[in-house]
């Protein structure tokens, strides 16, 4: 049983270490990240008068996100990537991503929910800068003594997205 | 600038659009008059705002405008702006009000736009305000096409169904039915702001084929968008005009889409498969009158910007939306799945996973088409290629006569039917576009 200081420590080393391989389109390494259940979300947010924090309510009924994928999804993005087609990053974005305000959410008892706040600055050639932000909500677990995502909710700052995503955030 | 006499921005005869047509800031302003102030524009669908006080909010071209369904159950949009100093009323995307208040000065407008509260009103205006003429600046045409809500700022344009024309046929059998429940927006509306000017995205809508080996060679790849054939197949792949300025595409009149669709559902259980087979007999009993059938068709666009996508495939959902301006060089598109009420659960996920992995803001096929726009929003920026054209002459020569359409099985079905690659559709919209523009060049 580790301390709950050494488990922020892992936590963001596994965040910190998910942003390189991404920044550096290490994606099959990435996907080794998460575990065979993952599922991973970018809700859609809107202004709603019902939901101070503008996302609708999943258990009453089928909702549609920006991205909902389990590891197979994850997987036939990345291989999206090598066709060597995938014109939005072809030739590559410049991507840099940001994590901070690593924070510990439960117990030291898994699920384990770690809480993380992303900004991804993207360049493309040279006129066209996005920013994306937004907070992260994962649960990790350990899988044969590696901290691994097994949920992933990405909690975008923004209602419509300033541009077409084309990049893991 | 206003094109020069003898200038022709739309050459019909040749196929040519100028590429001011997207480039120019005179231009744009006179569409946001000309197009979207006199043509229906898609609002939302109906199921979005079932009860009295349900609202959203939406655009019409650049004009913020809330649809609200007031006490009666009428559905009315107006301008988001009060008309005492022009604040915008209501923030909320979504949402169930019967007033709703100005937050400057407070001025409440109830969901029929009236004008039913003013603060300090003896005090400030001694009874002298007149309440009847400060109404919420109301759309004054407003028509739900089975569940399909239009909208036109102008009183004198053609009735709904007049501008709708041969595109009725395709939303009566595909969208606009009571089978299974009726249709039903799920919740959660789909996003993204993209580079280029509306009509660049709006004319891939109408029928551009052409480019899904290239722009979506990944997709293809990866089984997600069909490779063209080698050859024009007698059952489809089709592409359609639609009088007076809409095209939809991708369909055919065989039953292999259905029969692929019926697979898929025996792999998931019963329930599903007698989903599948039930939409598809009422698909058919639809189109009794028709000898040739199309099982569904995977895109369109009501001019000028009604996004039509995976329609009438059962584990497709049905996309719905709009592309607007956002001045001369970005658009913004917003878009809904439609399910029918009593779909099973698993046909309903289906629906929305369709939404996010293809045509849309984070999908595998959007991406990529946002990727051509904002290259050539770049290029249109480009001073040298003002005078330059865009070329849209594909089949020119043979719109209604092509190689081998005596073989094809599409008898009875409306609008010009023509092969997976063409551009008629496109050369159409703008002929349209410019007739209504006012410009020179109008077929």
């Amino acid at each position: 049983m580790t301390d709950r200081h050494t488990l922020i420590h892992e936590a963001e080393q596994l965040l910190y270490r998910e942003a390189r391989l991404l920044d550096s389109w290490q994606f099959r390494e990435w996907l080794t990240l998460f575990t065979d259940d993952v599922r991973y979300v970018i809700p859609i947010r809107e202004t709603l008068q019902h939901s101070p924090e503008g996302l609708h309510d999943e258990s009453a009924g089928v909702v549609v996100h920006h991205v909902d994928e389990n590891l197979a999804g994850l997987e036939l993005r990345v291989r999206r990537y090598e066709t060597g087609r995938a014109h939005a990053e072809e030739p590559r974005s410049r991507s840099r991503r940001f994590v901070t305000n690593v924070e510990l959410l439960s117990g030291i008892g898994e699920p384990v929910t770690v809480a993380s706040n992303l900004l991804l600055f993207q360049g493309r050639r040279d006129s066209s800068e996005f920013l994306f932000s937004a907070a992260r909500r994962d649960q990790i677990r350990q899988v044969d003594g590696e901290w691994k995502i097994a949920q992933r909710t990405v909690l975008l700052d923004h209602t419509m997205l300033p541009r077409p995503l084309s990049q893991f955030l | 600038m206003i094109p020069a006499p003898g200038a022709r921005l739309v050459d019909t005869e040749r196929g040519l659009v100028s590429r001011r047509v997207f480039a120019d800031p005179e231009i744009h302003r006179l569409e946001q008059q000309r197009i979207f102030r006199r043509t229906w524009c898609f609002l939302a669908h109906e199921s979005s705002i079932a009860a009295p006080g349900d609202f959203l909010a939406t655009t019409i071209g650049e004009d913020p405008v809330i649809v609200w369904r007031d006490k009666a159950g009428r559905i009315r949009a107006f301008l988001n702006t009060c008309p005492h100093r022009g604040n915008k009323l209501c923030l909320f995307d979504q949402g169930h009000a019967n007033t709703i208040q100005c937050i400057y000065h407070g001025w409440t407008f109830d969901s029929g736009g009236q004008l039913v509260g003013v603060p300090f009103e003896d005090r400030a205006y001694f009874g002298d305000l007149d309440r009847t003429a400060n109404s919420l600046y109301e759309v004054p045409q407003l028509t739900s096409y089975g569940g399909l809500v239009f909208g036109c700022w102008d009183n004198d344009a053609e009735p709904l169904e007049r501008h709708l024309g041969e595109l009725r046929w395709w939303l009566d059998v595909f969208l606009c039915s009571d089978d299974l429940g009726g249709l039903r927006a799920l919740p959660g509306r789909q996003r993204y702001r993209t580079a280029g000017n509306w009509k660049v995205f709006c004319d891939n809508f109408v029928g551009d084929r052409y480019h899904t080996n290239v722009t979506h060679a990944s997709a293809v790849r990866l089984g997600m968008a069909r490779k063209p054939d080698s050859r024009q197949g007698d059952h489809g792949y089709f592409m359609t005009f639609l009088a007076p300025a809409h095209g939809i595409g991708g369909f055919f009149t065989d039953t292999a889409q259905y029969e692929a669709d019926l697979r898929r559902a025996e792999a998931i259980g019963p329930e599903v498969v007698e989903y599948v087979r039930a939409r598809f007999a009422g698909l058919q009993a639809r189109m009794a009158q028709v000898a040739d059938r199309p099982t569904h068709f995977s895109f369109g666009l009501g001019f000028p910007n009604f996004l039509l996508q995976g329609v009438g495939r059962a584990f497709q959902g049905n996309l719905i939306g709009t592309c607007s301006p956002r001045g001369l060089a970005a658009c913004e598109v917003s878009q809904w799945v439609l399910v029918e009420r009593d779909a099973p659960l698993p046909v309903q996920q289906a629906a929305a996973q369709f939404a996010t992995r293809g045509q849309s803001g984070a999908g595998l096929i959007g991406v990529d088409d946002g990727e051509n726009f904002e290259r050539i929003a770049e290029m249109l920026a480009a001073p040298s290629a003002t005078g330059l054209t865009f070329d849209y002459s594909m089949g020119l020569q043979r719109e209604g006569t092509w190689p081998g359409s005596g073989e094809w099985h599409v008898q009875g079905l409306p609008g010009m039917i023509g092969p997976e690659f063409w551009e008629v559709s496109q050369r159409r919209f703008y002929a349209h576009w410019a007739a209504l523009m006012g410009l020179n060049g109008a077929a």
